[in-house]
């Protein structure tokens, strides 16, 4: 490569370099001892990715249909691309914002959470830039170590390593499975670069046994990473056990990045074996919403009942590859920064309640907040009620939008299906929003994080809402009621974005 | 002259393999494993694929062989113990080495018959380090900062989890001595004559 | 299309006050507040009702704006014969059930009227769309705070009351909304309401979206076998909220029934009607000796409105005008007729907090005023000459039998079912000697009662005697409505 190619490929991952830059320097930061230190890292770790993120602006694409190809045709710069950036930026900013206060009150104070977090990032960013299967294998390996790590964050705390140990050999586990499709891949078309494998594919024999191989083992370590059924086994323990803002990581930007390769690479170039993996993906995306949103029927921890939901809305969003084509993978972007708003939003809520790990995230944590919190408790509602898929809120227009898809596409029995189990699935929101605003709030059981509150027991005046904390919730709540009642704008942003991640 | 240091070589790498097994002492093991390995790294050299011979001695001794002696030192095992009554599984060890012969065998008969023998680098390029030197620093760039970045995470989060201050020690928070301000050190107070604080 | 957004205005008043609202301080300011906007929400109704124009049979006061155009989603508003009535009088029970919880709500007023206001503008939006998108939106999002108002301010069984009245019509929406998108698809990618209409569409189309409309209106409705979560959802609701069910949010499932089934589907509907029908006639009779058999106030009203509702659908499915135009204006007629018993219902129960319809006797001795305002709701529910209930029923009778003969005759059984536990019941409460339950204060009707009981009175004698104003309002919508499915009908 000459140096006129070798600059045009630094200048196009310079959000990259970036936010790696700002990790180092967040590294370093964590070493000062100050004791303000955990401040100035938050504030560190949000200019870098504001400044990524006026990088990345200013790098897309006009007009829209461009692309750009660097470092020899690993890393693509494109619309498709740039919205998934925009995507990862709000949720790993507004994950950022959500660490202060929980790191406090766990006292696992360290800088190295930001520093790791803004490897996560870079690693997902990597990830949805890729157009070669090895880069985007590389990204996705350093997300996922990163967050190994901070998923083992509590060290202290049994839980928190129990999950991190799981998280390690799933992870492990469903790398090696990706890594084995991937090598196949390349052993029968002889490149692993994304546009090469279009035209390579293109002519290939789909009954071919290699190929079948291939394909399955590539989309079952896809499926492992975003917890699809019946690769799920282990998502409600490490949601569970993490520590709360990174279990919003994990529901939001992991699967965000995760759905990013598996359209570039199911629905972009390997759209030629569409016949092997459509029917077999149909079946995933059924069990998938069945399992979600029946076993999260009988849970009574708020993170476990959360990591199910994520996995029903999970399997709403494998409908939307099955539908195919530019509508159904506008609607998955859609339906992903929606989805991003809502999560991120409750959890947020979730973290406000949150008292001590000891007493674990039980449901009834939320009980009676309409009686002491009537802002939080609407907001709460809010959430839930978009989740649930009830109009006027965005999650109704995201699944929405899935259906049009589906249903353009001529998948009638699907849509009927899918509608049928969020009507299920609409039970166990509509209860935690029964224990926000009928149920009266728990006593204390004299719990030593509680301040004493009297014969009453209110635990509720534990609630700090810190300015971080409040910038969280305006911003979710903003776009989940903005996208709702305006999607238009949504909308055009998602279509375009999906027209050149089909160009592959 | 190099089929003579051939069969030095190997002749070296087959007792000190053996003496890895045979060796009484658990430490003795490890370092008779990394002469196993320094000549595994000569027999490479011969054949010419020298980075690799250094690569060899570079992660094998120097990471691997040393986490082994760090282990074996560290660690309390009994290894008599532990390696009492492995004789009773001979004839699953014969069965194991069975396989691994035939394999060679079948390795060795089959050949190269098939299979692509014309192994040339880039063209142009003098030695091993070069060639892939050519290739890791154009097209293949971006995976090897990234797999660079990996692997500073990796240290990262290696310090992170297992990093521990024990309570009981007593240790300087330098953040609180040096934020320490005036009014946390000492505060003036009037007592009036004959009434103390 | 009007200039001045008068439709917008009716919809979005009682949301803005609903807005408003945190910032008003005390119990007393909220509610007096919450009266004035719907009371100013219902002279804006009054005033659109009155500024229609009944000659003419096409969407008035319409108004058009983009939403989303990459789906053909748009912002319409538009209302007609049938959609004007009804805006008048959801505005009109509005005002009425902030009248009705005046002193029966005391926890929580402020979530209450929010609730309430929301609520009013959902319903009234509900009439007024010509968008399907903008229907379901406002259909779906109804649920919303009547979940809220039946879960927080209901009876002692209101959690599962709610569930289930949540869960059965969100069951029921969900079908609605695959129907909608087969519809949008086949009719050319548009969500225009007008625009699906009079287009030709495939039979075993018409069909199934007809199935998946009809299960969705058949829960709100409610119709037989659909109905079992009206009961309790009747019961454990406050009285505003069953005043506000059984007034308005019953009437929306045969609005659908109107405003889609039968013009934008008129085969379908032409080859169920006789399937409508029969369901419409077991819903008469069933209901009616359901309604026989119970000891519970809210209950037997309940059961009653299943009845009744059957009457409508029947007139409904008879595809002629004395059927159709006796349908609308029973519907209008059960909101005024069936509001009000629920809300004297509300009114005995603040007194005695019993429901318990053996314990009472004689109240037309000790309560006079209540005695008689309830006697007068009670025939009118029986469709008794000279009251509205009888011209709606008469009309659907005299239809009915235009067009099958035995669903007629069920029809008859049915109003004779209906006169027996009616009176039964204005026999054992109101007649005889003075019995009351345990612990019960007793005060004649209060002013801010007789407000709310007056109009309701007002409405039934005035169209028992003298319906052609109605009659009049409808008749052109109507026969538009009838050459859609006739005349295009198999």
């Amino acid at each position: 490569m000459d140096t006129d190619l070798i600059a045009a490929s630094v200048r196009a991952s310079s959000p990259e370099i970036i936010v790696i830059i700002g990790a180092c320097a967040a590294l370093m930061l964590s070493l000062w001892p100050h004791q303000d230190q955990q401040k100035y890292l938050t504030w560190l770790s949000l200019i870098t990715i504001l400044l990524a993120s006026a990088q990345t602006l200013q790098l897309s694409p006009r007009p829209v249909n461009i692309v750009e190809t660097t470092y020899s045709g690993m890393f693509v710069v494109d619309a498709f691309a740039t919205y998934f950036k925009m995507l990862l930026y709000l949720g790993t900013a507004l994950t950022i914002l959500m660490s202060g206060k929980f790191l406090q009150t766990e006292e696992a104070v360290k800088g190295e959470y930001y520093v790791l977090l803004l490897f996560a990032l870079a690693g997902t960013m990597i990830m949805v830039s890729g157009a070669d299967l090895l880069i985007i294998y590389i990204g996705l390996e350093l997300q996922a170590l990163s967050i190994y790590v901070l998923t083992g964050f509590l060290k202290t705390r049994g839980r928190s390593v129990e999950a991190a140990l799981k998280y390690v050999i799933l992870g492990a586990f469903s790398s090696g499975i990706l890594l084995y499709g991937l090598s196949l891949i390349y052993g029968l078309t002889g490149s692993t670069q994304l546009g090469v494998l279009n035209s390579a594919l293109a002519t290939a024999d789909l009954s071919e046994p290699m190929l079948i191989l291939a394909t399955v083992f590539l989309l079952v370590g896809l499926l492992f990473k975003i917890g699809a059924v019946p690769f799920h086994m282990w998502v409600p323990d490490i949601y569970e056990g993490a520590p709360t803002p990174i279990t919003a990581y994990l529901s939001v930007a992991s699967k965000t990045a995760a759905f990013a390769v598996l359209l570039r690479v199911f629905m972009g170039s390997l759209i030629g074996l569409e016949p092997l993996w459509s029917s077999g993906l149909a079946a995933i995306a059924v069990a998938t919403m069945a399992l979600g949103s029946l076993v999260a029927l009988v849970q009574d921890n708020i993170k476990r009942l959360l990591a199910y939901s994520s996995i029903s809305h999970v399997g709403f969003l494998l409908l939307g590859i099955i539908a195919g084509t530019t509508s159904g993978m506008s609607a998955i972007l859609l339906y992903l920064l929606i989805y991003t708003f809502m999560t991120l939003g409750l959890f947020a809520i979730v973290i406000l309640l949150h008292r001590d790990v000891r007493a674990g995230e039980p449901l009834t944590l939320f009980s009676g907040l309409a009686q002491s919190h009537a802002g939080l408790a609407f907001m709460a509602m809010i959430f839930l009620f978009s989740l649930a898929g009830i109009p006027p809120t965005g999650g109704f227009f995201a699944k929405f939008y899935v259906l049009v898809a589906l249903i353009d596409a001529g998948h009638v029995t699907l849509a009927v299906i899918a509608v049928l189990l969020s009507a299920v699935a609409a039970w166990f929101y509509l209860r935690l929003i029964m224990l926000i605003y009928i149920q009266p709030a728990e006593p204390t059981t004299g719990s030593t994080a509680a301040p004493a509150t009297g014969p009453t027991g209110h635990a509720r005046a534990a609630i700090l809402l810190s300015a971080p904390m409040r910038l969280v919730l305006l911003f979710s709540f903003s776009g989940t009621v903005l996208s709702g009642i305006f999607p238009a704008w949504f909308l055009a942003m998602a279509r375009q974005a999906s027209l050149s991640g089909l160009g592959n | 002259m190099a089929v003579i240091a051939f069969y030095l070589i190997a002749a070296v790498v087959l007792v000190s393999a053996l003496s890895v097994i045979m060796a009484r002492n658990p430490v003795h093991s490890v370092l008779w494993l990394i002469l196993a390995f320094f000549s595994s790294a000569g027999l490479l050299v011969l054949i010419g694929a020298e980075f690799l011979a250094m690569l060899l001695v570079v992660v094998y001794v120097g990471a691997v062989a040393v986490l082994f002696l760090f282990v074996v030192m560290m660690l309390d095992v009994d290894f008599v113990e532990l390696k009492r009554g492995t004789l009773r599984y001979w004839p699953f060890a014969v069965l194991v080495g069975i396989i691994f012969a035939a394999e060679i065998v079948l390795a060795s008969v089959i050949g190269t018959a098939d299979m692509e023998t014309n192994f040339d680098a880039s063209p142009g390029a003098e030695t091993n380090a070069e060639a892939i030197g050519q290739v890791m620093y154009t097209q293949y760039l971006l995976l090897f900062q990234m797999a660079g970045i990996i692997l500073l995470v990796a240290m990262i989060g290696a310090i992170v989890l297992t990093l521990r201050h024990r309570p009981e020690t007593k240790r300087q928070n330098i953040a609180k001595q040096t934020s320490r301000r005036r009014s946390d050190a000492y505060e003036l107070k009037d007592p009036t004559p004959g009434q103390g604080i | 299309m009007t200039p001045f957004p008068i439709l917008s205005l009716v919809i979005f008043l009682p949301a803005l006050a609903a807005l408003m609202l945190p910032l008003v301080r005390d119990d007393r300011a909220i509610r007096w507040f919450t009266l004035t906007a719907l009371l100013l929400d219902f002279a804006l109704a009054s005033g659109l009702l009155l500024a229609f124009d009944s000659e003419s049979a096409a969407m008035q006061f319409r108004e058009s704006y983009d939403w989303v155009p990459a789906l053909g989603i748009g912002y319409k508003l538009g209302v007609d014969g049938i959609s004007v009535l009804f805006v008048f009088l959801t505005a009109l029970l509005g005002w009425i059930s902030v009248l009705a919880s005046w002193s029966a709500i005391q926890t929580r007023v402020r979530e209450f009227m929010i609730s309430l206001l929301a609520i009013q503008s959902l319903m009234i939006g509900v009439f007024c769309a010509l968008d399907l998108f903008l229907f379901y939106v406002l259909w779906e999002a109804m649920l919303v705070p009547m979940y809220l108002i039946i879960g927080i301010w209901g009876g002692d069984n209101r959690i599962y009351a709610a569930f289930k009245f949540f869960l059965y019509t969100l069951a029921g929406s969900l079908l609605f909304l695959i129907g909608i998108l087969v519809l949008y698809f086949a009719g050319g990618r548009t969500f225009d309401m007008l625009a699906l209409m009079g287009q030709p569409y495939a039979f075993p189309t018409q069909a199934w979206v007809f199935v998946a409309f009809l299960i969705a209106f058949a829960v709100k409705v409610p119709m037989v076998p659909l109905h079992t979560w009206l009961p309790d959802a009747h019961v454990q609701a406050p009285t505003a909220g069953s005043i506000i069910l059984a007034g308005v949010l019953l009437k929306m499932g045969a609005y659908g029934f109107l405003r889609f089934s039968l013009p934008m589907l008129p085969d379908a509907s032409v080859y169920f009607a006789p399937l409508m029908i029969a369901l419409s006639a077991l819903a008469i009779v069933y209901g009616g000796l359901l309604a026989l058999a119970q000891s519970d106030i809210k209950k037997l009203i309940a059961y009653s409105s299943v009845s009744h509702m059957g009457f409508i659908t029947l007139g409904l499915f008879t595809f002629n005008m004395n059927g159709l135009s006796g349908a609308v204006i029973q519907m209008f007629n059960h909101g005024i007729t069936t509001g009000a018993l629920f809300l004297f219902v509300g009114l005995i129960y603040e007194r005695t907090h019993s429901r318990d319809i053996p314990a009472y006797g004689g109240l037309i001795k000790v309560v006079p005023l209540f005695g008689i305002a309830m006697a007068a709701f009670l025939l009118s529910s029986m469709a008794l000459p000279g009251t509205n209930g009888f011209v709606g029923e008469l009309l659907v009778i005299a239809g009915a039998f235009g067009s099958t003969g035995w669903a007629a005759g069920a029809a008859v059984v049915g109003a004779l079912i209906g006169a027996a536990y009616l009176l039964g019941l204005y026999r054992q409460m109101l007649l005889g000697e003075v019995r009351l339950p345990e612990g019960a204060k007793m005060w004649d009707l209060n002013a801010r009662e007789i407000a709310c009981a007056v109009p309701l009175l007002v409405f039934v004698f005035w169209l028992g005697l003298y319906p052609k104003p109605v009659l009049t309002l409808l008749r052109a919508t109507l026969e538009q409505l009838l050459a859609q499915v006739i005349g295009t009908g198999a």
